[in-house]
């Protein structure tokens, strides 16, 4: 199959972008850790930043390689495959969820008579688009998607600025240690999910960079959602904990005099914006990745049908909002865990015991 | 309903025909018309109303049965 190259610049800002459209989903952290949010984000981002480093390790171990590919050069023809399907699950469940929270979105704050099944067709047509278009369009815009997003937290919070109270941060730490660190594994797996990057590493231009590319990538965005989290503490206190998008409520305070109104429409299409690249980034990797998996040519013919097996998925996947957050608390992150720690530890232990066993080999041959 | 994704099946059969066109996209024609036939009927279970189970809420049951999960 042919495989597109993006420039490493790109590779940074789809990171960020996707790091960054985690500002729809903060209840999840909030309702865990409540005002404490900044510091699981802060735990949660170190946590992250060793799986990321694992899976860059996994990646320049095979330059030019994607995961599918690593998987089956590691773990062998049959093997390889089977753990890639259990990876393409993960994908294919990341972008039904996405789709589904962009959904139920639109469905509670902006569009509220339009029912979200519409909403989700419009939105997965867009996203197909852009899939058959390819990684280089879906990327080619992360840049322009990530400026949009810090000018309108810029704006919006010099328009808010007057409402912040630091006080509502106080007192610091006071949520107990085992809901920090259930909120540090939530903003591990959930906002960073690292494990995508090593779809899209081997079609970096110049691997000599990768390190530095997403180790940039990741600290920007991870920096920009703990703003984010800081900021709706502030202004909201305590109301954190029970709001379902708190970003949004704040959003819908802010308003510079009267003839300056609507800062919460910004918002709504910033968010949009984002879900949409991270969408059609996850469809991409989903079709792309089935693609490799049975040896095609092309990934172009399954796109159209796989919008539908996602649309169907994001439908059933959960009964409601509430019941996507409550799993997103109390098991998501423990599921996500495989995906993100548990095979990468599995495929970098395989490499360690192939090394070695290819040292004691030439020790031999000497 | 059921008329609707009749009509969006057969829009997503001609979209995707162009890609298909030619002796060299066999394995192709064969991965499409299976992931093909499995969303169609995916489809018209969900717009006729049967409920289909959802693989996560099965993944989260089974977690929470077996005691991995964080107390709500």
């Amino acid at each position: 199959m042919v495989k597109e190259k993006i420039s490493y610049s790109q590779f940074t800002f789809t990171i960020i972008c996707y790091i960054q459209s985690f500002a729809l989903l903060t209840s999840f952290v909030f309702s865990v850790s409540g005002k404490d949010a900044w510091f699981s984000v802060l735990l949660g981002g170190v946590m992250a930043a060793l799986l990321f480093l694992m899976q860059i390790y996994i990646v320049k171990q095979f330059p030019g390689k994607n995961l599918i590919q690593i998987n089956i050069c590691v773990f062998g023809n049959v093997l390889g495959r089977v753990i890639s399907v259990f990876y393409l699950f993960y994908f294919f469940s990341l972008a039904s969820l996405n789709t589904r929270d962009m959904g139920d979105f639109v469905h509670s704050s902006i569009l509220t008579s339009t029912p979200t099944v519409a909403t989700m067709i419009l939105f997965l047509s867009v996203c197909a688009w852009a899939v058959i278009k390819g990684l280089k369009v879906i990327v080619r815009y992360s840049a322009a998607f990530t400026m949009i997003g810090f000018a309108s937290f810029i704006i919006t919070t010099i328009f808010i600025w007057t409402l912040i109270d630091w006080h509502n941060l106080l007192p610091a730490l006071s949520t107990p240690p085992q809901k920090l660190l259930q909120g540090a594994n939530l903003i591990t797996t959930i906002p960073f999910g690292t494990v995508i990057y090593q779809m899209l590493a081997g079609s970096v231009e110049n691997g000599k960079h990768l390190t530095r590319s997403c180790m940039k990538g990741f600290v920007i965005g991870g920096l920009f959602l703990m703003a984010v989290i800081i900021r709706d503490t502030t202004i909201l206190g305590n109301m954190v904990k029970v709001l379902s998008i708190p970003s949004y409520a704040v959003m819908r305070l802010a308003n510079f005099t009267d003839a300056f109104q609507g800062m919460d429409a910004i918002f709504a299409s910033m968010l949009v914006m984002l879900e949409f690249f991270k969408v059609s980034l996850l469809y991409y990797i989903v079709v792309y990745g089935v693609a490799e998996l049975f040896g095609l040519d092309s990934y172009k013919p399954l796109v159209y049908t796989f919008g539908t097996l996602i649309m169907v998925f994001a439908r059933i996947v959960y009964p409601s909002m509430m019941e996507h957050s409550l799993a997103a608390q109390a098991t998501t992150p423990l599921i996500w865990l495989l995906f993100e720690l548990v095979l990468p530890g599995l495929t970098m232990l395989r490499i360690a015991v192939v090394k070695k066993k290819e040292g004691k080999r030439r020790m031999k041959a000497i | 309903m059921i008329a609707l994704t009749i009509l969006v099946f057969s829009g997503i059969f001609l979209l995707t025909l162009p890609y298909l066109r030619g002796g060299k996209f066999q394995k192709e024609k064969w991965v499409f018309g299976v992931f093909f036939a499995g969303a169609f009927v995916l489809c018209l279970m969900n717009a006729v109303g049967v409920k289909l189970p959802s693989p996560l809420m099965q993944i989260d049951s089974f977690m929470k049965a077996i005691g991995l999960s964080y107390p709500s």
